[in-house]
Order: C-alpha cells, then sequence, then structure tokens
C-alpha cells in the first residue's frame, strides 16, 4: 500500500513536472529562433520552432510560416500560414502573413481572396484597403480600386501613398478634375513629388 | 472395478510409474469420467518424466470437460508436439478456442484440420460479408465558457458516425474496414470534417501468435467561407500478438504523417485473464509517442467483467496527453483540435443473441484548447450494434 502511495505521488509530480517543462522547452525554442532570425539563420531557427511544433497551436504555424518565408521557401511557408487561418479564420494576420509567400509566387488570385475576406472581417482595415486597391489598379479595374483607395483618403487623408493612387485611378476613370486636386494635394504632402507632377502634366 | 483404480494411484504413488501403467490407468480414467484422477495422476506421471501424446490428449480433454479451457489448450498444444497433425488435438483446441472467445486461435486450428473434419465442423473458410458493425458517437462539451475576447475559442459538440465491414478470406486471414466521418464546428465559420477510411488483416502466424497490418486514411478539411483547407493524412500500424495461457502481449507501433504532423507510436500491452466465473480481464498498456522531436508517455488500464448471462462491462483510464493517439488497432485516432489530457469511460456489451450485439459507451474526456491553455470537459456517448451474420 505505501508503494502504491509512493509510485501515485512520483506519478503526479512527473505528470505536474512534465507540464511546466513543456512550457519551458517551447518558450526556450521560441527564443533561440528569434536570435537565429536575427543573424539570419532562417533554417536553424526553422529547427527550433520545429522541435516544439503542434499542428494544432497557431503560433507554431505563424512563426514556421514566417521563417520559412524569409528562407524564401514560399510554397512551405505558404503551406504553415493556411493552417494558422484554418485554425484562427478570424485571425487577419495569419492572412496577412500568407500574402507575403503569395505575392511572392505572384498567386494574385489567392492574394486578392485573403484582401476580400481580411476586409469581410476587418472593412476599414486600411492596410488591406489598400493593397488591395493596389491590385485592381494593376490589373486596370479602376472602379473597384477608387473605391478601395477613397476609403483610404477619407481615413487618412494625409496619407501620401493611398492620395496618389486615388489620384491616378481618378484619371484613368476620366476625372480629370477631382485628380487634378489630388496630385496638387500630394505635391502638399510631399513637395516635388515626381509622380504627382507627371500626373498633373497629363491633365494640362 | 471402480474401487480399483483408487488402490492402484495409492499404490503406485509409492513407488515409480511406468508408461504402460499410465497408459492403461489413465485411458481407464477417461473411459469412466474420472477426471480428477486422470488429472492427478497425469501431473505424477509428467513429474516422473512420463510423457506421451494420449496422456496429454487425455488431460487436455478432462480439463475441457471441468471448463478448464487454458489448461486444455495447453495439454493439448503439448499433444501437438508429439503429432503436429493430429486432427483430435486441432479440433478439441478450435473447441477450447471457442469457449476462450478467441475465433482467430478457433480458425487457425480448423486450418489444420483435413477436409473431411473441416466438413464436420461447418465453418466456413470464406465470408466475405462475415460482420457489419455501425456506431453513433456524440460530444457534449461542458463547462465550456465562450471566451468572447478569443472567438477562436468555440467549439461545438461534435459528431462522429462509423461503419464496418469484416471478411474473413480464408481461415488464418482476416480482413476488417470501416469508413467513418467526425465533424464540429470549431470557430464562428469554420467547419472541420473528418472522412476516414480503414483497412486491417490479421494473420494467425500460430495458433496463439497473429500478426495485424493496419492503413488508415485520415482526410481532414477545414472549411471557412471562403477557403477550405484539405489536409490528407496516413496511418500505418502494425502489431505482434502472442497469448500464453491467460496472458497476452502485444507489440505495435504505428506512424502517423500528413502535411504537418509526423508521430511514431509504440505500444507494449499485457492482458490477463483472471481466472473466476465472472471472467474478469485486466489489460494494461503504455505507449511512447514521438512527435516533434520530443516523445511522451500514455498509460491505459483497462478492466472487463462479465457482470450478468449477456453483458459484459469493461472499463478504462487513459492517462497522458492523447494528441494524435492511436487507439484500437488504429482504428481510432485521436486528432481533434484540443488535446485530451486525460481519459476515462465504460462500454456496456449485450449479447442478443448469436448473431447480435448491441453496445454503448460513456468517456469523459479532459481537453485543452493550445493557444488559450483553457481546459474544458467533455462527454461523450455511443450506441452502436454488432451483427454477426
Amino acid at each position: 500500500m505505501e508503494n502504491l502511495k509512493f509510485i501515485t505521488i512520483i506519478f503526479c509530480l512527473s505528470v505536474i513536472t512534465g507540464v511546466f517543462a513543456q512550457n519551458n522547452v517551447r518558450q526556450t525554442a521560441f527564443s533561440k529562433s528569434y536570435e537565429y532570425e536575427k543573424n539570419a539563420n532562417y533554417t536553424a531557427a526553422i529547427k527550433e520552432v520545429k522541435s516544439v511544433y503542434d499542428a494544432n497551436d497557431y503560433f507554431s504555424n505563424i512563426r514556421l510560416g514566417w521563417l520559412l518565408y524569409l528562407g524564401k521557401n514560399y510554397t512551405e511557408s505558404i503551406k504553415y500560414y493556411d493552417k494558422a487561418v484554418a485554425l484562427k479564420p478570424y485571425a487577419i494576420e495569419a492572412r496577412f502573413g500568407a500574402i507575403k509567400p503569395l505575392s511572392a509566387i505572384e498567386s494574385w488570385e489567392k492574394v486578392k481572396a485573403h484582401y476580400l475576406q481580411i476586409l469581410k472581417i476587418d472593412p476599414q482595415n486600411t492596410t488591406a484597403n489598400y493593397w488591395l486597391g493596389v491590385v485592381y489598379y494593376n490589373r486596370k479595374d479602376y472602379v473597384n480600386a477608387n473605391k478601395l483607395f477613397e476609403k483610404v483618403v477619407n481615413l487618412y487623408p494625409l496619407d501620401y501613398d493611398s492620395v496618389i493612387m486615388l489620384a491616378w485611378t481618378k484619371l484613368n476613370l476620366g476625372k480629370a478634375a477631382d485628380a487634378k486636386v489630388l496630385f496638387n494635394h500630394a505635391l502638399t504632402i510631399r513637395p516635388g513629388d515626381t509622380s504627382a507632377l507627371s500626373g498633373l502634366k497629363l491633365i494640362k | 472395478m471402480i474401487v480399483l483404480p483408487f488402490f492402484a494411484v495409492s499404490a503406485f504413488s509409492q513407488q515409480r510409474l511406468n508408461p504402460t501403467v499410465v497408459d492403461s490407468l489413465t485411458y481407464n480414467y477417461y473411459l469412466n469420467g474420472n477426471w480428477n484422477e486422470l488429472i492427478t495422476l497425469g501431473k505424477q506421471a509428467t513429474n516422473d518424466s512420463i510423457d506421451f501424446k494420449y496422456l496429454q490428449q487425455r488431460m487436455g480433454y478432462a480439463y475441457f470437460v471441468k471448463g478448464n479451457y487454458f489448461a486444455a489448450i495447453r495439454h493439448y498444444q503439448n499433444a501437438l508436439y508429439f503429432d503436429a497433425d493430429d486432427p483430435v488435438s486441432h479440433t478439441y483446441l478450435y473447441y477450447s478456442a471457442v469457449n476462450i472467445n478467441d475465433e482467430a486461435m478457433a480458425r487457425y486450428h480448423i486450418s489444420k484440420l483435413d477436409a473431411e473434419n473441416q466438413a464436420f465442423l461447418k465453418v466456413k473458410k470464406s465470408r466475405l460479408v462475415d460482420a457489419v458493425d455501425v456506431e453513433y458517437n456524440y460530444k457534449i462539451n461542458k463547462d465550456y465558457a465562450i471566451n468572447y475576447a478569443l472567438t477562436s475559442d468555440l467549439r461545438s459538440n461534435p459528431h462522429y458516425k462509423r461503419i464496418g465491414l469484416n471478411s474473413q478470406l480464408g481461415y488464418r486471414f482476416n480482413l476488417y474496414q470501416s469508413y467513418s466521418t467526425y465533424s464540429q464546428l470549431t470557430d464562428y465559420f469554420n467547419q472541420t470534417i473528418q472522412n476516414e477510411y480503414y483497412i486491417s488483416g490479421v494473420y494467425s502466424l500460430f495458433s496463439r501468435t497473429s500478426f495485424m497490418a493496419a492503413y488508415h486514411y485520415v482526410g481532414t478539411t477545414f472549411n471557412t467561407d471562403t477557403d477550405s483547407l484539405k489536409i490528407p493524412g496516413n496511418l500505418w500500424f502494425g502489431k505482434l500478438t502472442h497469448s500464453f495461457n491467460r496472458f497476452d502481449v502485444s507489440l505495435s507501433h504505428s506512424r502517423f504523417t500528413n502535411d504537418y504532423v509526423d508521430a511514431k507510436q509504440t505500444g507494449l500491452q499485457f492482458g490477463f485473464l483472471v481466472p473466476v466465473k465472472s471472467k474478469i480481464y485486466l489489460k494494461s498498456s503504455l505507449y511512447n509517442i514521438t512527435e516533434s522531436d520530443s516523445s511522451r508517455l500514455v498509460f491505459n488500464q483497462t478492466i472487463g467483467a462479465l457482470i450478468a448471462r449477456r453483458f459484459w462491462l469493461q472499463g478504462s483510464a487513459t492517462l497522458g496527453n492523447l494528441n494524435n493517439f492511436v487507439d484500437n488497432n488504429a482504428l481510432y485516432l485521436y486528432n481533434s483540435m484540443d488535446h485530451t489530457t486525460f481519459r476515462t469511460g465504460a462500454s456496456l456489451f449485450y449479447y442478443i443473441g448469436k448473431h447480435l450485439i448491441l453496445f454503448t459507451n460513456y468517456t469523459f474526456d479532459k481537453k485543452l484548447i493550445i493557444d488559450s491553455q483553457y481546459i474544458y470537459k467533455q462527454h461523450s456517448i455511443t450506441g452502436g450494434l454488432i451483427w454477426k451474420i
């Protein structure tokens, strides 16, 4: 009976110690991965995270997605970001993460799908509005680009990038008067800006 | 005539036995149904290094009649050392195996009989549709408060459905196939669906030694409003089992892989059937799971008993992190999003007749949400039936 008690106590202690040890091991592995990342040793950083990897852990998937992206292993990076998205479909950071390797391999349809989903979750998200606007603009879909750039400019009227993109979009839509105002506004924000000056030249 | 053997045993116990006397007396006891005397003399004779096929067969039969099937098996197996093809030994090993509910062993010994004896036992060599089983499982998450700050912590009550088909392809080979599906909502717009196919084959290498190989396809799909992430997974399993007397021991190994997981599991199981009327069966299993460069142990203790005529009750407890845990010969893979850190439960089997078994199971799981480290409880209820055609 005494032996049984002893074994039970030892077992409980080992389980408790095991749980704490697991957390410490995880934190140490992540900490080492940050150090390796700083030194651009992505292979070693990936190895550290993989040593404590849990497929159901959102953070592990995000971290591997990021490190693989830095290591230019875009296909693998997308795989881990996809898993993170599946684990937390409400998290927009996983989608922003996925967009990086997807853009690197120019998978624009998937990039667009991620931006649309981000905007469904967070309609006012300026980064998504702006970059989806850029995607539409590059596809010469000025109507949709206009809607998105306008939204950003309304939120951030002094943001040069959005103002200049909206100006060019208006110009391409044939709205020269609106474009002129916006190019001039861009010049006020950034005096002597070549893009704004070349736009104004086209209007004159 | 009846009194004579007693004198004979008494007299011979004082002096060395010889094979002729042992043969004569044991045959006499056998004919007269004096099982206890036969066993006593048989033991005495074997202690005196007197051993021959008929002695072992007679002792085997004596134990068989007394209902001690494990001892009967031991003696009939000893008889096979003298004559490996003896139809009587194989026939009674078959009957003994039937009585200890070891179908694989029973069929192995039929395979050793000639066509005439096989026909006499009326057991078909092959049956494409030997048995069909179905089960439905519903899990209820309790003490589960949705954390509105962590919307991805939402967990709906999952469902699991399964259908299986057993085929006997020869006396020594058994094939089992199963299809199952699992579904759960794990976020406000995320549904996990897992469709699985399982196939296993068991080959009887020897009378009480078998090798099992299984493959389990695990197709997981995460569906959201816009995306669908499909993760096909493969689970391979192998197991070697050997039984001796009332003990059985198994060594198993499995490997589950998909795009994200590579988990290996090695297991060692010990089973023991307690020699009591209610047929208490104890099984202890220890597993070592290796994934992501780390290992952990899982321990399971099961106890089963015949609690009433036609009712078998079985309880079990499992300790350890059951993430990607392979159970029940790889028929079940515990790869749900939240890890089970403790499990206990009980199953009740009701043998309605020769062909139909109803079963129900209750399982309690302690579940851990990885990201938030939130622990909740899960109650799981299963109902099913096995139809032996």
